[in-house]
């Protein structure tokens, strides 16, 4: 087995067992009724963090896999250096400017209030 | 016939009128109003800019017969390819046919410049295994030692462009403004017309006249220094290959244009740096003394195989800019994005945690 696969695997399954173990905590939290009465009465139990840090790695998960697929897409972008050339800049002297006028037409004014940081 | 001429407001479309009492227009839906000279400005800049593009019918001068020059044609992908007598053994340097010998130069167009090559065989190959160094996503095999599979150093036909352009160019634009007042965030938009207007000389912006390599390919290699352009002798075709033109300067003057406009176009815009966003809303380019030369310039062709496909690479002749396109091992993207994301997971989560838990 290639290095490659053994990575893809490795990958699999961590995402397996951080998933697994978020869906673990919300089945604990959602399945029996007796749970919601017990989150309202203490707000401070572990499984509360539980499902925050669930969440948290959710948006871990999805922010690596777009890092990831920018960086790999960046990488194989390199790959190609053929690009057609948009201007003639190389070729061209310098610009000789013979009008710049700036016209002033009407302003806007937006006022929002701040909110209260609590 | 009597013309009413209506203003429209640049700010929410509707009719403007001349108010008396602040000697200006005003919009009489949303209150804006405008100095009677913006607003003359702004009714001459609608009316359609007529585009004046003009380029010199190319003049073309036979080659002299006496040079001992032949031609050879691809039978496979139709190249035709100059060269000395000794090259009728030679390979197409685009597909890998052999060529055969048609006649000699009789009739073929002779070249305004040529720009000869400055680096060897020896620096392309060099240059090919620096362009692979380090690429991560490189298949293992693909750097073996036969993997070149080709080398040949050919003058590739090129149109070269000159003119000088004329700009006339209508922008909108926007300066904003954020500052707090007591409890408020006020953020103050002003809206500008910006007119510039200026001129660009272009000299030998070149064009492919082939369409045997890809348009990208003959402009990755770019620049040229066309200060290192000489007047056409074939003594400097000796030893290498060069390409016949199969497009007509006419059908590239198209490609020439729309580099010239966009680089004025770019200068232009790059004298409206103090505001916060600009938008070119008109333009009125014209080229005027437009030249066309035909040149043949210096290239280094390279054709690898990996896995039965050609990939072919190119080096500028003269200044040794080399591009291509390499193979991507898809086991090494798939392996780097999947170990990428279990390391950037773990360090999110940790990061999170921290900030957020």
């Amino acid at each position: 087995m290639s290095i490659f696969k053994r990575i893809g695997l490795i990958v699999c399954a961590s995402a397996v067992m951080l998933f697994g173990g978020i869906s673990v905590s919300a089945d604990v939290i959602d399945d029996p009724p007796m749970q919601e009465i017990f989150f309202e009465e203490d707000v401070e139990s572990g499984s509360s963090v539980s499902e925050e840090s669930g969440g948290n790695g959710l948006t871990a998960f999805i922010a690596a896999l777009i890092v990831s697929g920018i960086t790999v897409g960046i990488m194989i972008g390199g790959m190609k250096t053929t690009r057609p050339e948009i201007v003639a800049d190389k070729y061209a002297g310098s610009l000789g400017l013979t009008q710049s006028k700036d016209i002033f037409l009407y302003s806007k004014v937006e006022k929002k209030k701040r909110e209260k940081k609590q | 016939m009597s013309e009413i001429t209506s203003f429209k407001c640049a700010c929410c479309g509707a009719e403007l009128k001349f108010s008396s009492g602040s000697q200006k227009m005003s919009c009489e839906y949303c209150g804006t109003e405008f100095e009677v000279e913006a607003v003359q400005e702004l009714a001459d800049a609608q009316k359609p800019a007529e585009e004046n593009i003009s380029w010199d019918s190319y003049q073309s001068q036979t080659l002299d017969p006496e040079t001992g020059m032949c031609t050879y044609s691809c039978s496979s992908c139709g190249a035709q390819i100059v060269g000395d007598q000794s090259l009728a053994a030679s390979e197409c340097p685009y597909c890998g046919n052999t060529v055969v010998m048609d006649n000699n130069v009789s009739g073929m167009m002779k070249p305004d410049y040529v720009i000869p090559f400055k680096v060897d065989k020896n620096a392309a190959v060099a240059k090919f295994k620096e362009f692979c160094k380090g690429r991560v996503l490189l298949p293992s095999g693909f750097m073996n030692e036969h993997r070149i599979e080709k080398i040949e150093g050919v003058y590739v036909p090129y149109w070269l462009f000159d003119a000088k352009a004329k700009a006339r160019i209508r922008f909108r634009a926007q300066r904003v403004t954020c500052w707090t007042e007591g409890d408020y965030d006020v953020t103050k938009t002003d809206h500008f017309m910006l007119y510039r207007a200026g001129s660009m000389e272009f000299d030998h912006v070149p064009v492919d006249g082939t369409s045997k390599l890809e348009g990208d390919i003959t402009e990755a290699v770019e620049p040229f220094d066309m200060k290192g352009a000489e007047e056409f002798k074939s003594a400097y075709l000796s030893g290498f290959l060069a390409d016949r033109y199969d497009i007509e300067a006419e059908d590239c003057k198209p490609r020439a244009n729309e580099r010239i406009k966009q680089s004025i176009r770019n200068a232009l815009a790059d004298t409206c740096s103090e505001y916060t966003s600009v938008l070119p809303e008109q333009e009125n380019i014209s080229l005027e003394s437009g030249k066309i030369n035909y040149a043949l310039l210096p290239m280094w062709l390279l054709t690898a195989k990996y896995k039965g496909k050609l990939y072919r690479f190119a080096m500028n002749g003269q200044t040794g800019r080399f591009v291509g396109e390499l193979p991507v091992s898809v086991g090494k993207a798939v392996g780097i994005f999947a170990g990428l994301t279990v390391v950037l997971t773990i360090v999110f989560n940790i990061i999170f945690n921290l900030f957020m838990g």
